[in-house]
């Protein structure tokens, strides 16, 4: 009884701090997205503003060019730093210098890479100038647009320079704790080393790496400050839509922002559930008992 | 059908785990290796299980020249995220086997196996004998010409582990497969096998029958690795020797560092017999069952020694003899 106790009073200042912050500020960005927003006199609640989101085109478009991105660098991260995780594990590298150092970028934060970025690959950039000193380039207009450009590159390799570490340091903590006899053991009754990977590596990293996609995700698909440094402004993300339509001054529009919010959220959140049951459901999902 | 090790060595860095390993391994028997951990066991299967290469020799049989054996691991190693079903075809499914033969195989071998029931089971849910059961299964599933088996039953309990002793030899005559059975616990090895190889260091020392190695063992370290014995320290003179409880004609083997072998059954005797052995007092006696195990203390030294139950009293003294001429290592 004293324990829980203990329990309860070591947890208040947490949860007291995420009731205050994170909940009223959800409850208030849910009421408003309903058109309760008292500061205008408008205090029917309505779902008008959902409506009227879900029919703008340019939010579905957007939307869906988002969720592609996100897709697409949250799965290059998890595969790039799965294949990179298994084998500094292989070659007994994961606890030596080579480990340290691909967990660095963990710790820099994402301004310091977009800075880094600017300064490496813009056009007026180091490398350009280093191959214009090599020879291999004449000026630096002949480097491609690696920055601000239509395919959202710069963004995905910041994500990537922050994302492969992430997983690898995930993935690695699940390969230290696996019996690599397994792998053995396939070998031994007669699969091939793909085979082996896909029927008994995989299945064993899995959740991991589902949890590792989720999380990578989540963040491409709600972070600002990096698309809206290094992305295309003619080919916007959602969280810069969202931004701009909330800094355009309209305070009528705070409802209609609000909704957009709540949708990106609640999509977010949906997303992540749907991986994580088929995570269970896949092989690997249900295991029990020594790895 | 016959497999050979020839001249097999195995070094790693640096290390020298395997020398010159030759051994010949008759179809469908069960071979015991025994020896003390460390001593090599594990490499010599991975290598007639194809995980591993020899640094030098080879490892072939009369119809094949790259002969393979199935292995089942100490630890199960069965894997956790597929059912006991999915765990024994596994094998099978990665060899593109049709489904209709693998459902009529996993039928088989899971009755023969007695798992019948356990096929939708994870792992997890199953006990040590069950999971080794099903370690065996996934192996035999194969046909194995050659089954490899890992210390296998080292984490069963005394009478479980006797019960899949005997099934291992149901299974062999069976099937009519060659076991490699490898053990550090020499009864494990003495119920399973007539003809057991026992490797210490890196070296095949001897390969005998159970009763030649424990009443001839060829080297002090097989003596001393088989245990149950006692080793009087003592000096060599021509064909005697001489130490505080024995003087007198001894048998002499390769290299003598002299050692008295005593081994605790069938050497010490208290009918006379032409090898008198001490005069000595009763210290102790422990029941082992059919057998009483005497310690007896002349001096400063101590022997046990293995007699028919109440023959001795404690605090008594008698003169004991020797079975046969006794032996120094």
């Amino acid at each position: 009884m004293t324990n829980r106790k203990n329990i309860i009073l070591l947890s208040l200042p947490f949860c007291l701090f995420f009731l205050l912050f994170f909940l009223s500020a959800l409850f208030k960005s849910l009421i408003t997205s309903f058109g309760y927003y008292p500061v205008l006199n408008m205090k029917k609640f309505t779902w008008e503003y959902y409506i009227s989101a879900l029919s703008d085109a340019s939010f579905l478009s957007i939307s869906w060019r988002t969720f592609l991105f996100s897709v697409v660098s949250a799965f290059l991260a998890c595969i790039i730093g799965m294949m990179i995780a298994i084998t500094l594990y292989r070659h007994k590298k994961d606890r030596g210098i080579v480990f340290r150092i691909t967990e660095l970028p963990v710790m820099l934060p994402h301004i310091f890479v977009v800075i880094a970025l600017f300064q490496l690959l813009s056009q007026t950039g180091v490398v350009p100038n280093i191959l214009i000193h090599l020879g291999l380039l004449q000026s630096t207009e002949q480097f491609p647009l690696l920055l601000n450009d239509n395919y959202q590159i710069g963004v995905i390799i910041t994500y990537l320079y922050k994302e492969i570490p992430f997983v690898i340091v995930s993935l690695m903590l699940v390969l230290r704790q696996m019996n690599d006899k397994y792998e053995v053991v396939a070998l031994n009754l007669g699969a091939n080393k793909f085979q082996t990977f896909w029927n008994v590596t995989l299945p064993m990293i899995q959740t991991a790496l589902v949890n590792a996609f989720i999380i990578n995700f989540s963040f491409n698909f709600g972070s600002y400050e990096v698309p809206f440094l290094l992305g295309n402004q003619q080919k916007e993300l959602l969280p810069v839509y969202i931004y701009n339509y909330y800094v355009q001054g309209d305070i009528t529009q705070i409802p209609l922002v609000m909704s957009l919010n709540m949708i990106l959220s609640v999509f977010s959140i949906v997303f992540a559930a749907v991986l994580l049951v088929i995570s269970k459901k896949i092989p690997g999902g249900r295991i029990g008992g020594n790895r | 059908m016959t497999y050979f090790l020839k001249k097999i060595n195995q070094v790693k860095k640096d290390k020298h785990i395997l020398k010159n390993i030759d051994l010949a391994i008759e179809s469908n028997s069960i071979v015991a290796i025994l020896g003390p951990s460390g001593s090599g066991k594990t490499t010599l299967l991975n290598i007639l299980a194809k995980i591993d290469q020899p640094s030098s020799g080879e490892f072939t049989s009369e119809s094949d020249q790259n002969p393979k054996g199935i292995m089942v691991f100490q630890e199960y190693l069965l894997f956790p995220h597929m059912t006991v079903a999915k765990n024994i075809t596994f094998g099978l499914r990665m060899s593109k086997v049709k489904r209709d033969d693998i459902k009529e195989r996993l039928a088989k071998i899971t009755e023969v196996m007695g798992i019948s029931d356990l096929v939708d089971r994870y792992p997890d849910e199953l006990s040590g004998g069950q999971r080794q059961r099903v370690a065996l299964a996934r192996a035999m599933i194969l046909r194995p010409k050659l089954l490899l088996m890992d210390e296998p039953f080292s984490s069963l309990d005394e009478n479980l582990r006797i019960e899949m002793l005997n099934f291992v030899q149901q299974i062999q005559s069976q099937f009519d497969v060659t076991i490699v059975f490898v053990t550090h616990y020499k009864n494990e090895a003495y119920l399973l096998s007539k003809r057991i190889a026992i490797l210490i260091d890196g070296s095949i020392k001897q390969i005998s029958e159970p009763e030649q190695l424990e009443s001839d063992p060829i080297d002090i370290e097989v003596a001393k690795f088989l245990g149950q014995a006692n080793f009087i320290s003592g000096k060599v003179t021509g064909n005697t020797f001489d130490s505080l409880i024995y003087r007198g004609e001894v048998e002499l083997k390769n290299n003598p560092q002299g050692y008295l072998y005593i081994p605790y059954a069938n050497q010490v005797t208290l009918e006379k017999t032409e090898y008198p052995a001490f005069f000595a007092e009763v210290v102790n006696k422990v029941w082992l069952g059919s057998v009483e195990r005497v310690t007896v203390r002349m001096d400063s030294v101590t022997v046990s020694f293995d007699c028919r139950p109440n023959l001795v009293k404690i605090g008594d003294q008698y003169s004991f003899y020797f079975d046969k001429k006794p032996v120094v290592y």
